[in-house]
């Protein structure tokens, strides 16, 4: 063999060696992330101490954040009941669940807060809001991200459950969500025309922008915190056309499409399971990698359905209801309530002959240890099975 | 000597595939993908969380992002060109996003958008629903069935309009073939009657939604109430 192919071959070999360490480095290198002060022409207000979010809540497993209710208390969560109770006293458009204080807090249509204390709703002393259109509580409910208008401007603020004060957030939000951690903010972020996804630290009073993916444009898309390093950017549900899913990695920096030519498509990430359903796959409980974590008979739809602990809950109409005409309210369905035992994957029935006497569309799922919380459509009060 | 000629082989063999793998990852490596998204500055309710669907005369704004490798590509420099329907609409350095407008002379509704960046241009197509406004009249009843004597609340909402704000509507009502007011109240109350008296077991509503804005924007839906004895 002549000399010259044993170099040509010996120098392939360690330029391929070279190359896949170099790829393989690449992927896995993690660079400081920038920090941005905000200035104070961007700064609104911040002026309420530090939620420090609920100590309470814990993470067990890696792909999943696991609610784990009281985890000190031993107790399981409860699968039947016997009575159904009406816990708002007018319509509601959003409520959420502060674990702490066993507390259900409401906005009505008219964008009062109010609390239910011992059955009882008191109007929080705050001013109304305007044109409230997201309400999004941490795990334990203890802030609560709010959107809504201010002087004809929409704006963002985080609601304290504990102190019963809004903190309005800067202009520059676009969108926020819950960081996995259950204490930052994750937020699409504009500043100068360029949009970034930043993550706004609780430490201090989420007026430090730290960037996680800059500059780049997504629209009609809707933001997950998937896991501490993975962050999930989602189609919005849009009849007939067909929607993606992308991911970001925050620690690889990589971002790639993980579905495409989703029909019908809508998602519901919960404690315990996310629920999802397209045109090719029906209704699926899954786990945050969108993969099957067990069978299902029924077919519902996910915004029907939440999960505490190893336990999920779904409203299941009891005739086929479109998703489109569902959200527009174009017909109403009449629900049965299923329980899904996530470890034992069992599917089964809860009983409500003889509780629910006027017929149920529920929304807005809260399970908690000893109630299950919903919106009725047909007259959007919150209800109670206790 | 034979040994060697061996030898030979089995190192023309390793050439080949460490060529081969080579050349294929580098292949691979120049494969960049578009995502384009889009959004319809149109009219729905604050309640409604899923996505606009265009209608005739929607202003349409879309972006695109390129990813290669699973790194976001900096597109500030590269050449994109938009087409609507085929039609070039906007192009040039660094143009990530365009506003696209289909309007009922249209017979499809594609929009594509070019991007060249090193001496590479990858395309990508995107077949735009568009439809006509709805008029939805929530009914919030199981099987539109209502008792007699009750108080029935109708609403009206319109979706996908290019309209503003729900100020923006005139809405009316025909009830059995009784018009009940026209004016900006998108709801309707109804007295199922006393439960004494015979009255229609059906009743025939038709909702109409008009854009102020755009007053050949207008909208009929029809449905039936059931009174149950």
């Amino acid at each position: 063999m002549k000399p010259f192919y044993k170099y040509l071959i010996i120098a392939l070999i360690l330029g391929i060696v070279a190359w896949i360490v170099y790829f393989v480095l690449s992927r896995n290198a993690e660079q400081p992330q920038e920090v941005i002060p905000i200035d104070a022409t961007t700064t609104e207000q911040i002026g309420v101490p530090t939620d420090t979010g609920d100590n309470t809540t814990t993470t067990e497993q890696i792909d999943v954040p696991t609610d784990t209710g009281d985890p000190e208390s031993g107790e399981s969560v409860k699968t039947s009941f016997s009575k159904i109770e009406k816990i708002s006293d007018v319509p509601v458009r959003f409520f959420w669940y502060y674990r702490e204080n066993n507390r259900i807090f409401y906005v009505t249509e008219n964008g009062e807060i109010k609390k239910v204390i011992d059955g009882k709703s008191e109007t929080l002393q705050l001013n109304s809001l305007e044109n409230v259109s997201v309400v999004r509580p941490n795990r334990g409910g203890s802030s609560v991200l709010l959107k809504f208008t201010n002087n004809s401007n929409t704006i963002w603020g985080i609601f304290s459950s504990m102190d019963e004060k809004i903190t309005p957030l800067s202009s520059s939000i676009i969108d926020a969500v819950w960081g996995f951690n259950n204490k930052d903010v994750v937020a699409s972020w504009n500043q100068g025309g360029k949009t970034s996804i930043v993550s706004l630290s609780s430490i201090k009073n989420f007026s430090d922008v730290s960037i996680i993916l800059p500059e780049i444009s997504l629209f009609d898309v809707d933001l997950i915190g998937q896991s501490d390093d993975e962050l999930l950017f989602v189609e919005k549900f849009g009849n007939e056309y067909a929607t993606s899913i992308w991911q970001y990695n925050i620690k690889t920096k990589l971002f790639s499409t993980i579905r495409k030519g989703l029909l019908d498509f809508s998602l519901n990430p919960t404690a315990s399971a996310y629920f999802f359903t397209s045109k090719a796959d029906g209704f699926v409980i899954a786990n945050s990698l969108l993969e099957r974590i067990m069978p299902t008979i029924q077919k519902t739809l996910p915004e029907k359905c939440s999960s505490v602990l190893t336990t999920a809950f779904c409203f299941v109409p009891q005739t086929e209801i479109s998703l489109f005409n569902w959200y527009t309210n174009s017909s109403f369905s009449n629900d049965s309530l299923y329980i899904y035992n996530l470890d034992a994957e069992a599917e089964d029935q809860i009983n409500l002959t003889g509780i629910a006497k006027n017929p149920i569309d529920a929304k807005d799922i809260i399970p908690t240890m000893s109630s299950l919380y919903f919106i009725n459509k047909y007259d959007n009060f919150i209800y109670a099975l206790n | 000597m034979k040994n060697k000629k061996q030898y030979a082989g089995q190192l023309n063999t390793i050439l080949f595939f460490v060529l081969f793998f080579g050349v294929f990852s580098l292949t691979r490596a120049a494969n960049p993908e578009l995502i384009v998204t889009w959004r319809a500055a149109n009219f729905y309710p604050i309640s409604y969380t899923g996505k606009a669907i265009p209608s005739y005369g929607t202003k349409i704004y879309f972006v695109v992002e390129g990813i290669q490798d699973g790194k976001l590509l900096d597109l500030s420099r590269a050449n994109i060109e938009w087409r609507k329907n085929g039609e070039r609409i906007r192009g040039g350095d660094g143009q990530k996003e365009a506003m696209v407008v289909f309007n009922k002379n249209d017979e499809t509704s594609f929009v594509s958008v070019a991007v060249t960046a090193n001496g590479t241009t990858v395309i990508k197509n995107v077949s735009v629903p568009v439809i006509e406004p709805q008029l939805i009249l929530e009914v919030p009843y199981l099987n539109m069935t209502v008792a007699k004597n009750a108080d029935v609340a109708i609403t009206a909402t319109p979706y996908f309009f290019n309209a503003q704000t729900i100020n923006d509507f005139s809405f009316s009502w025909i009830v059995n073939g009784i018009k009940k007011g026209t004016g900006s109240n998108n709801k309707l109350i109804l007295n199922t009657g006393s439960p004494n008296t015979d009255s229609d077991s059906i009743v025939n509503i038709s909702g109409y939604a008009q854009n102020k804005r755009s007053l050949l924007e207008i909208k009929k839906t029809q449905t039936r109430l059931f009174i149950s004895k």
